[in-house]
């Protein structure tokens, strides 16, 4: 395995030239951990929606929530917010391509971080419609406790990558007034690869969310 | 040997305690090695609570304080009246938390996975050295919540470490619901240190090797941390998500384990033994891969059979997390389920029964040292045999009926935890502390600690097995109040006489941990004659590890091969030419024509 990545010894202070690949693939195997966190409250809700029978889910009285034909307005809110949260990891996507190619790419990330905020703004929004429609952690049997936790924890993660990605705008902004000054903009592309791996399983995860809580 | 100079300038800086910065580096380091002394140190202390903990429960068992004693008085006159019921459970659920969380799994993964993954494989230091440090802290404050349950209204969680739905999700059935939060909360931060510990360890292991350091050349100790990482980074999340569910049950009303509002209690106990199996092997595959190191080096030989070793540890991290359902037999399962679990359970008993025979094959004519180290090192092989065998007992559906819940279950896993992992961590301490401390431990008082400890863990943990099929359950405060098992409580007594001198032998282990440290045999880079890279280097290593980053030649057992002066070869040394390149590739020795 010479040609392992090889940190020159006696400096691990300077990362050295491989720094690109590691946090990567670090990033990588962390997602695995993250993808099982998912899956135990996947495997979880559907134990306890099996376990309601065949009819009883959602709970009678319950606020509908899940697609109809036609789409309800709430439906129609929540298919937007997804195709939003979607819209956003291309427009990441944009911008690593932009920032690849010498620009800045803020664009993109900017559009990716207002994007993120409007899906969490409207997820809370619908958080306290249902609530005061009645449903809430602890109401309609563990239809409310799987609902809220489930995108609670989606939600948190939404949150931290947004984070991740206001940091990664501002150093757009940086590298864009570098290139208003007629400079190149330098340092490495680390921060906004790990973001943008993290965003993009954020999204995935969503997409099993959204397939299993409001259309199957 | 007694002239351990260090030559670098940043080494020595390492043996100077003597001002303040020199202690504030134990505080905060990015340094893997301190970092894993952090650990070691911790789960040291971590030890002595939960083996307190584990004391006072031993007490209770003997000198029970509701005992009605034959003059009609209640509370046997030795018993502690501080420990009722509700008390006792929350010791056994704070012993096993403390000794699985803060124990056993820090000082195998947190402590030795640190200190010995990038010097074994030649590199200066972890992938991510914040995240690392990171970790340390993050594990300790999840120590100190779960601990703080104590000192909370209602006291610690009480529901077993297992905290087993609704009575742990329900605050009326285990009356501490700050308490259970607690322990939820500090297992789910506990999580998180894995998880930061796991993916550090998988990328520094794959990406940061020397080289020549192939995958098959890497010692089984590397080996047994990498696929440990695996079952930490996949079955710890799934605990995680469980816990918040617990939290969320208790605190805010969900009603994931609520039978009453259509929530399954069941789904508690699938979540935590879905991680609970795979972390038992947590809990015992770096024991087993610094086993097979030790054993190698203190019997100048090569380890028996290193690839088949390797094939059975993913085997059985495979196979780990498809048994599960052995904890559940009698919690209402599916009769043709039940028996595919029982046969998934054999099945990981092969790749068990493999690593042994290769352990048995290891020492098998070898010149053995004994050393304290090694005896340690036996005593886990032979531990875990009886460990092992009463696991295949259990893994019977009609046997576990019988058995379930009982002492049979406590002496089965105190054999492979007390005399599988901690007897490994012994193994290890002796084994590399001369290079942790450039000083070897006393092996008198190491051996005399050996021995007290070898005697009384099996005076204390075997008779359990006799009790058990007597009929004794778990998690009961008091057996005397249970007709059919007052005749059993000389054996308890018994059992609780030789907690007390195991508990008491461990001093002598602690004094010569510290007495060690400034009046040890100075050890040299390499006092074992072991072949691995880190007695390649100062014992103990500069920062940065390697002056600079060594080549690998050859795998690591090369013990008495034959036609060598010197009877190891170090890993760094390059292929003697006047030797057919072929007897050097082998792993065992060969004859040379
Ligand atoms: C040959 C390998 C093994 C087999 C076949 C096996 C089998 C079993 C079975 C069937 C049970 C459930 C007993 C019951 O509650 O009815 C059990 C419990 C347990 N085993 Fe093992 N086991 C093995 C190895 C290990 C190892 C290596 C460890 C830890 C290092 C371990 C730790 C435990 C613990 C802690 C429990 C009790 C959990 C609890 O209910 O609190 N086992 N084992
Ligand atoms: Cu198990």
């Amino acid at each position: 395995m010479s040609s392992a990545i090889v940190t020159a010894a006696h400096d691990s202070s300077a990362p050295g030239a491989q720094r690109f690949t590691l946090p990567k693939f670090g990033m990588l195997v962390f997602l695995a951990s993250e993808a099982m966190l998912f899956a135990g409250l996947i495997g979880g809700y559907i134990v306890l929606r099996l376990a309601q029978g065949p009819g009883n889910w959602p709970p009678p009285g319950a606020p509908e929530i899940g697609v109809k034909i036609p789409p309800t307005f709430l439906n129609w809110v929540m298919i937007i917010n997804t195709a939003i949260l979607l819209t956003s990891s291309l427009t990441y996507h944009w911008g690593e391509t932009r920032m690849r190619k010498g620009g800045s790419g803020l664009l993109g990330y900017g559009l990716t971080a207002l994007f993120g905020a409007i899906f969490l703004g409207v997820q809370a929004w619908e958080w306290l419609h249902l609530k005061h429609e009645g449903m809430w952690l602890d109401t309609y049997g563990t239809y409310g406790s799987c609902f809220f936790t489930m995108t609670g924890f989606h939600g948190a993660h939404v949150f931290l990558g947004l984070l991740a990605i206001l940091l990664v705008t501002w150093r757009a902004i940086l590298r864009q007034m570098r290139l208003f000054s007629g400079q190149a903009p330098t340092g490495s592309h680390t921060c906004e690869e790990l973001t943008g791996y993290y965003w993009h399983f954020v999204d995935v995860v969503w997409i099993f969310l959204y397939s299993i809580l409001y259309v199957v | 040997m007694s002239t351990a100079t260090l030559t670098h300038a940043e080494a020595h800086s390492h043996h100077d305690h003597h001002e303040a910065t020199g202690w504030k580096k134990y505080l905060w380091s990015l340094d893997h090695k301190i970092i894993g002394l952090q650990y070691l140190f911790g789960s040291l202390a971590f030890l002595f609570v939960g083996g307190g903990l584990a004391l006072l429960l031993r007490w209770q068992l003997a000198f029970p304080s509701t005992q009605v004693m034959p003059d009609g008085n209640v509370g046997n006159p030795l018993s502690l009246a501080f420990i009722n019921p509700q008390f006792y459970n929350a010791l056994f659920t704070m012993h096993a938390t403390v000794m699985v969380f803060l124990v056993v799994m820090p000082v195998l993964v947190g402590a030795f996975g640190n200190y010995l993954i990038p010097l074994k494989i030649g590199c200066g230091d972890m992938a991510f050295p914040l995240i690392n440090e990171l970790s340390f802290w993050v594990w300790l404050a999840s120590g100190l919540i779960m601990l703080a349950g104590f000192f909370v209204a209602g006291g610690a969680a009480a529901g077993g470490w297992t905290s087993y739905a609704p009575l742990s999700s329900v605050a009326a059935y285990n009356g501490t619901k700050i308490g259970q939060t607690l322990w939820a909360a500090g297992i789910f931060i506990n999580g998180l240190a894995s998880i930061m510990g796991a993916f550090n360890y998988i990328t520094t292991i794959v990406n940061m090797r020397a080289p020549g350091m192939g995958f098959f050349r890497m010692p089984l100790a590397v080996w047994a941390l990498f696929i440990t990482a695996f079952l930490l980074l996949l079955a710890i999340p799934v605990l995680s998500a469980a816990g918040a569910m617990l939290i969320l049950d208790l605190n805010f009303g969900t009603n994931f384990f609520n039978p009453a509002k259509g929530g399954q209690p069941l789904l508690w106990q699938h979540l935590f033994w879905f991680f609970g199996h795979p972390e038992v092997y947590i809990l015992i595959l770096p024991a087993m891969g610094m086993v097979s190191d030790i054993l190698s080096v203190n019997s100048r030989k090569p380890v028996f059979g290193y690839r088949a070793m390797v094939y059975a540890m993913i085997a059985i991290g495979f196979l780990g997390f498809i048994v599960w359902g052995h904890h559940m037999f009698v919690s209402g399962m599916n009769l043709v389920l039940s028996a595919a679990f029982g046969v998934s359970t054999m099945v990981i008993a092969v790749p068990s029964a493999i690593k042994t025979f290769n352990w048995l094959g290891t020492i098998w004519g070898g010149s053995i040292r004994f050393n304290t180290a090694m005896l340690n090192a036996l005593a886990f092989v032979s531990m875990f045999v009886i460990g092992g065998f009463s696991g295949i007992f259990m893994a019977s559906t009609p046997v576990n009926i019988f058995v379930h819940h009982t002492y049979f279950i406590v002496a089965h896993f105190h054999y492979v935890l007390f005399g599988g992992s901690i007897f490994a961590m012994f193994a290890a301490i002796y084994f590399w502390y001369p290079k942790m401390f450039g000083r070897l431990m006393n092996e008198t008082l190491g051996k005399i600690h050996f021995a007290l400890t070898f005697i009384f863990f099996n005076l204390c943990f075997f008779p359990m097995h006799n009790v058990g099929l007597g009929g004794m359950m778990r998690r009961i405060a008091d057996p005397t109040a249970y007709e059919h098992l007052r005749a059993l409580q000389p054996i308890n007594q018994f059992i609780t006489i030789a907690a007390i001198g195991l508990g008491f032998s461990q001093l002598l282990f602690l004094y010569n941990f510290f007495r060690s440290l400034r009046h040890g045999e100075p050890a040299g880079k390499n006092p074992w004659e072991a072949t691995t890279l880190e007695w390649t280097v100062d014992s103990p290593p500069g920062h940065g590890n390697f002056a600079t980053t060594p080549t690998v030649y050859r795998g690591a057992y090369e013990y008495s091969v034959p036609g060598h002066a010197k009877d190891f070869i170090m890993q760094t040394e390059p292929p003697d030419p006047d030797l057919p390149a072929s007897a050097l590739a082998r792993s065992r020795p060969v004859p040379v024509g």
